[in-house]
């Protein structure tokens, strides 16, 4: 069994005094993709958040460790630095700032080297081709009046330049029609190797069919209440979440 | 505010245009003299008025299509320059304008441009200002639009201790349009104030501003409008946003959009919207490795490139070499 490449032990949340997650405990390993659901409210994004340093939210008690290192303490951009990725759901416009422009600065700043323009461009190139995006997409303002399905295929793009250990996607599949869907899921479950991790944050099944989770995790009430294969998701959808609270 | 866009001398101040070329008018506040140049070399004759003040008329089968128009001084003194245009009807034209103020003792600025647009007339004026923080600068554009006329500005100014800027626009014809994106950047202690007004005298014609100004520091940042539809003018179309971003917590900025509507039938809108950096961009930028200073950067270019309107790419990418004085 390989180390844990993301752990979370008894983590605590609250934002605003209300308590969000309450002593989660995760281990996600190298190679694993696990996949999260919960009903909305149930601290998902709070959790997604969390693990990339949202200072908005503060952990009260319990750690986060990336490949045995901790987390808590480090800015955003240190996480990320790390190996550190968010698929945000709802990933922020920023008007004025052109799509390439932010690429570019991402790259630089994750991955530390910096591209030859040249060599840049043709891999972009190559990842727009596969994500189905056209070229023109580059020159627009960053997610400024982008539909549901073009902020998902960015978040992806991104995911596949900045090749990170741990993948935090949130809600990746929500807006997508099915085109998109599979797409999307083609070049995420393209990039699954022994090395890289994913945690796959859903309320639905759908994703899961082309994304297969080693593992599958119900989060209620800011705790996970059932852990399992992925007959889980199955079941999951054949009973709804309210079995899973009462049961827990 | 409103000037006079009639010259107090003769017809001779006019000129008349037929060069195929670009031109440039420099007015050179070193030398208090007027320079108008084309890249063929030929200098056609202009008599220049007194205190810096000329008349350029485009003719309807001019081949002109772009003007650069520099207002430059270093010197301590004063400086003012009156320029009136007046662009007859059917004409297409460019104008490229930067006006500079680098004297590093107290000084004023006083700059004024009357622009008539006659029918048809098409004008996209792009006009950038820089003042030394010893410069109190007045600014004064009043832009006469005939029918069918379309005018069109992107405006970007910073520096000077104090700017008092104030833009009036006349559409005196049907069918005239006026577009208009300004950026005000306030540092220091500055204070600057831009006043826009557009006044709809005839139906069926549009008027659209988009103001925005970014402060930091301690600066201080107005901006005032009115949109005025007069009881003719049915059928109007007006907007008028206001943006305001500011980069510290001391930063002041005020925004005043007004409507005077005496027409029912019209549409006409305006707001305003002012914050500090949003968080959630702030995040959004951190959890791709950018530290706080480059977001912040990132998102302040985002700004003002948003406001840049009528540039091509090498006129942006030299105005931000000179807001940040470094890589753009």
């Amino acid at each position: 069994m390989t180390a844990p490449l993301l752990e979370l032990k008894n983590l605590c949340l609250k934002v605003a005094d209300r308590e969000l997650l309450k002593n989660l405990s995760l281990t996600i390993r190298a190679g694993e993709v696990h996949a999260l659901m919960g009903r909305n409210g149930s601290g998902k994004t709070s959790l997604a958040q969390t693990l990339m340093g949202n200072p908005k939210y503060e952990v009260t008690a319990g750690s986060i460790e990336l490949a045995g290192e901790s987390l808590l303490g480090l800015a955003p951009e240190e996480r990320a630095k790390k190996g550190l990725f968010l698929g945000f759901q709802y990933p922020t416009a920023i008007p004025g700032v052109s799509v390439s422009q932010f690429l570019r600065a991402a790259v630089r700043s994750v991955r530390g080297d910096s591209l030859p323009a040249k060599e840049f461009r043709s891999r972009v190139k190559k990842e727009l081709e596969s994500l189905k995006i056209p070229d023109s997409f580059m020159t627009r303002f960053l997610n400024e009046g982008f539909s549901g399905g073009e902020k998902k295929k960015l978040e992806t793009l991104q995911l596949r330049l900045l090749e990170p250990k741990v993948a935090v996607l949130d809600e990746t599949d929500s807006g997508l029609d099915i085109d998109a869907l599979r797409t999307i899921a083609e070049n995420i479950e393209a990039m699954r190797n022994p090395q890289r991790s994913f945690l796959l944050i859903t309320h639905y099944q759908r994703l899961l069919d082309y994304i297969r989770p080693d593992y599958v995790h119900i989060l209620a009430n800011g705790r996970i209440v059932k852990s399992g294969s992925f007959e889980l998701a199955k079941e999951l959808e054949a009973k709804g979440y309210e079995a899973f609270v009462e049961a827990a | 505010m409103s000037l006079n866009l009639k010259l107090p001398h003769d017809e001779s101040a006019f000129m008349e245009w037929s060069d195929r070329d670009d031109a440039c008018v420099t007015f050179d506040g070193a030398r208090s003299e007027v320079l108008i140049e084309s890249r063929t070399g030929r200098r056609p004759a202009i008599e220049v008025l007194a205190d810096n003040a000329i008349k350029l008329k485009i003719s309807a089968n001019s081949l002109l299509r772009r003007i650069r128009i520099h207002r430059y001084s270093n010197q301590p003194s004063n400086f003012s320059t009156r320029l009136i245009l007046e662009v007859e009807g059917g004409a297409k034209l460019e104008i490229d304008e930067e006006i500079r103020q680098n004297s590093t003792s107290n000084n004023q600025a006083t700059h004024e441009t009357g622009i008539i647009l006659g029918e048809g007339a098409q004008l996209t004026w792009v006009q950038s200002g820089f003042f030394s923080s010893t410069t109190e600068s007045s600014q004064k554009h009043h832009v006469q639009l005939d029918k069918q006329a379309q005018f069109s500005m992107g405006y970007f100014g910073m520096g000077g201790r104090k700017n008092d800027f104030s833009s009036r626009i006349d559409l005196q014809g049907s069918g005239a349009i006026a577009k208009v994106h300004a950026l005000q950047l306030g540092r220091g202690r500055e204070k600057h104030i831009q006043s826009w007004e557009s006044f709809h005298r005839v139906p069926e014609a549009s008027s659209e501003f988009q103001i925005a100004a970014l402060a930091e520091e301690i600066s201080l940042c107005e901006m005032n409008g009115l949109l005025k539809v007069e009881v003719g003018a049915e059928k109007s179309s007006a907007i008028m946003k206001m943006k305001g971003l500011f980069r510290s917590t001391r930063a002041q900025i005020e925004g005043r959009p007004q409507l005077e509507i005496l027409n029912d039938n019209v549409q006409v809108a305006h707001g305003c919207a002012m914050s500090p950096i949003d968080p959630e961009q702030l995040f959004y930028l951190r959890s791709r490795g950018l530290s706080v200073a480059e977001a912040e950067d990132l998102i302040v270019r985002g700004f003002i490139s948003d406001f840049l309107h009528y540039r091509d790419d090498e006129q942006k990418d030299r105005l931000l070499k000179t807001i940040f004085g470094g890589v753009a």
